[in-house]
């Protein structure tokens, strides 16, 4: 499209409304709106929090038994690891299903909203009938 | 009553400024204290947000800035002083009281009726623009809801609050009312020039006019008003009188004469033509010496305005989607007939076609085909009688009634809710 921003400036621009408006919902106690640019930022935010592959979390800072701690760590680690995957792919199947859940609310939101307008033009089409009928 | 009018101040009289005035004026008259609480819309378009927006960035995407910052504005005021308040345009619905009602003309219509129109025109972002619109239509909703009296300015603009808010019952459509002066005017009526009433904006459509007359014999036009398009209309005029005169209608010789197709004409030409081929235009007619198709009338006195419509063959309103149409009943009530196009929105809604006026086709054939008819003055005269006997309808004393008791219900209704709730067991 003629009007269409550079990527980079698209997502400064995008970012920038998206900040207002969880701003503005935010300052009236209103629950984030999901959308699929928010989505996608949890999404990236998840992947390095999930991983757990930070050597720095395993390190214990006592002098003596530093050393000792930080082994038995990595011992449970490996045991527990394998959990930890599979509950970050867990979440991340519950996030996917969630965007699905939301293109499917916007779409019923679209259908509702042109039932009232047709229902309304049906009332009104009802009420003319009547007038001409008394 | 103690009542602010909150109202962004865009440093303009226009219509709805008009209404504005009247309203208060007449709502003092009966007693009540009232205070315009204007906001000055020439401030910082970013002042009270709290994202650094960069110039670029307000340059390309200014209106949702605007909006977002002027509601957050209106936010701020403390009217705790006032018993009521009336909110007028986008942004003031934000004012934080217990008791509103909101005199309701538009939306920021760019992310609502007008969305898909601006998006083909301006080469907008689409995809930014609809976020944008998302965004804007979310925090409306939060201010526009079911529990707010809302008065519509027309019956298109109770339609708009149903299709894009889902609000029915607490909407009721308000009549504005017409000066007295035009109400009055009783000078002897003659039918001359074709006048087109109109603010030089998008999407006024003023160039149907200007088009019109190319298609109209022996009757030179007039355009009055102002606005940001006013030079850029007077180089549409000399580009389409080229292009008219490019060869008689029809003729293989005329591919230029078929390029102005009316729907291009008022959502690109008349907003991407280039500056300097409308600049060449104007020197190409200049040299030429052709006769002028339409005069430009700028901004009119009173006295002057009336004398206008007095002289009118017809008053010609091309704007699409209006909200209200007050120069539809200026000129009714001044006994003329008013033109105007099918998708004129509340134009559309005051003229009876064939009675008071015409609705046509939003080109500038259809229009030049209603003047034409509008030459049998016997026509034109029995129209603008009709015209004005439904103007006679539309008084100020009407309006301010109506007003008076929305907020008088408004205040009653909200003091009777928290005298229940004052004296409900807990």
């Amino acid at each position: 499209m003629p009007g269409d921003l550079p990527p980079d400036e698209f997502g400064k621009m995008a970012t920038v409304m998206l900040r207002l408006h969880a701003d503005f919902r935010k300052r009236h106690g209103l629950p984030p709106v999901s959308s699929a640019w928010t989505l996608l930022e949890d999404l990236e935010d998840l992947k390095p929090r999930s991983a757990l592959n930070e050597p720095a979390v395993l390190a214990s800072p006592r002098a003596v038994m530093g050393p000792a701690i930080k082994a038995t760590r990595r011992v449970l680690w490996k045991i527990l690891k394998p959990v930890f995957d599979r509950q970050t792919e867990v979440n991340r199947d519950v996030i996917r299903a969630l965007e699905a859940l939301l293109r499917d609310r916007q779409q019923s939101r679209q259908a509702y909203h042109a039932l009232v307008l047709r229902i309304s033009e049906l009332e009104m089409a009802i009420a003319r009938l009547d007038g001409r009928d008394e | 009553m103690k009542i602010a009018i909150a109202k962004p101040d865009y440093g303009a009289v226009g219509g709805f400024e008009i209404v504005v005035q009247r309203l208060a004026q007449g709502l003092r008259e009966r007693g009540h204290g009232v205070d315009l609480v204007q906001l000055d819309a020439a401030t910082d378009p970013t002042s009270h947000l709290p994202v650094a927006v960069s110039p670029d960035q307000l340059r390309l995407f200014k209106e949702f800035f605007f909006h977002l910052n002027m509601v957050a504005r209106f936010e701020e005021l403390d009217l705790s002083g006032y018993d009521v308040v009336l909110c007028t345009q986008p942004g003031s619905h934000a004012v934080r009281h217990p008791r509103k009602v909101v005199l309701f003309y538009h939306h920021t219509r760019s992310f609502y009726d007008l969305q898909d129109v601006i998006e083909s025109v301006r080469g907008h972002d689409i995809d930014l623009h609809q976020l944008a619109s998302f965004i804007v239509r979310d925090v409306d909703s939060f201010y526009l809801t079911r529990d707010v009296s809302i008065l519509a300015g027309s019956r298109r603009v109770k339609q708009r609050l149903a299709d894009y808010n889902l609000l029915y019952d607490n909407v009721e459509v308000f009549s504005a009312g017409i000066d007295e002066v035009f109400l009055a005017y009783d000078e002897p009526l003659s039918f001359e020039s074709p006048l087109c009433v109109s603010r030089h904006e998008f999407p006024k459509r003023t160039e149907l006019f200007l088009h019109a007359m190319n298609h109209v014999d022996d009757l030179e036009g007039r355009v009055l008003g102002v606005g940001s398009f006013t030079e850029r209309l007077k180089g549409i005029d000399a580009w389409l009188r080229l292009q008219h005169l490019a060869g008689p209608e029809g003729s293989a010789a005329t591919t230029a004469t078929c390029l102005v197709d009316d729907g291009k004409l008022w959502r690109q030409y008349a907003i991407h033509l280039p500056p300097q081929e409308l600049q060449a235009a104007r020197e190409a007619i200049g040299r030429r010496g052709v006769p002028p198709t339409v005069r430009f009338l700028g901004r009119l006195s009173q006295d002057d305005l009336l004398r206008e419509y007095g002289s009118a063959l017809c008053v010609v309103c091309p704007a699409f989607d209006e909200d209200y149409g007050l120069a539809c009943l200026e000129a009714m009530a001044c006994g003329k007939p008013v033109v105007a196009c099918r998708d004129g929105g509340g134009y559309a809604e005051l003229i009876d076609d064939g009675v008071d006026g015409f609705l046509v086709e939003p080109s500038g054939r259809g229009i030049a085909r209603a003047i034409e008819r509008l030459k049998d003055h016997d026509l034109a005269r029995t129209m603008g009688e009709h015209g004005r006997r439904k103007a006679r309808t539309f008084t100020w004393t009407r309006a301010v009634d109506q007003v008076e008791r929305a907020l008088r219900a408004c205040a009653a209704t909200r003091a009777a809710a928290a005298a229940t709730a004052a004296g409900s067991p807990r």
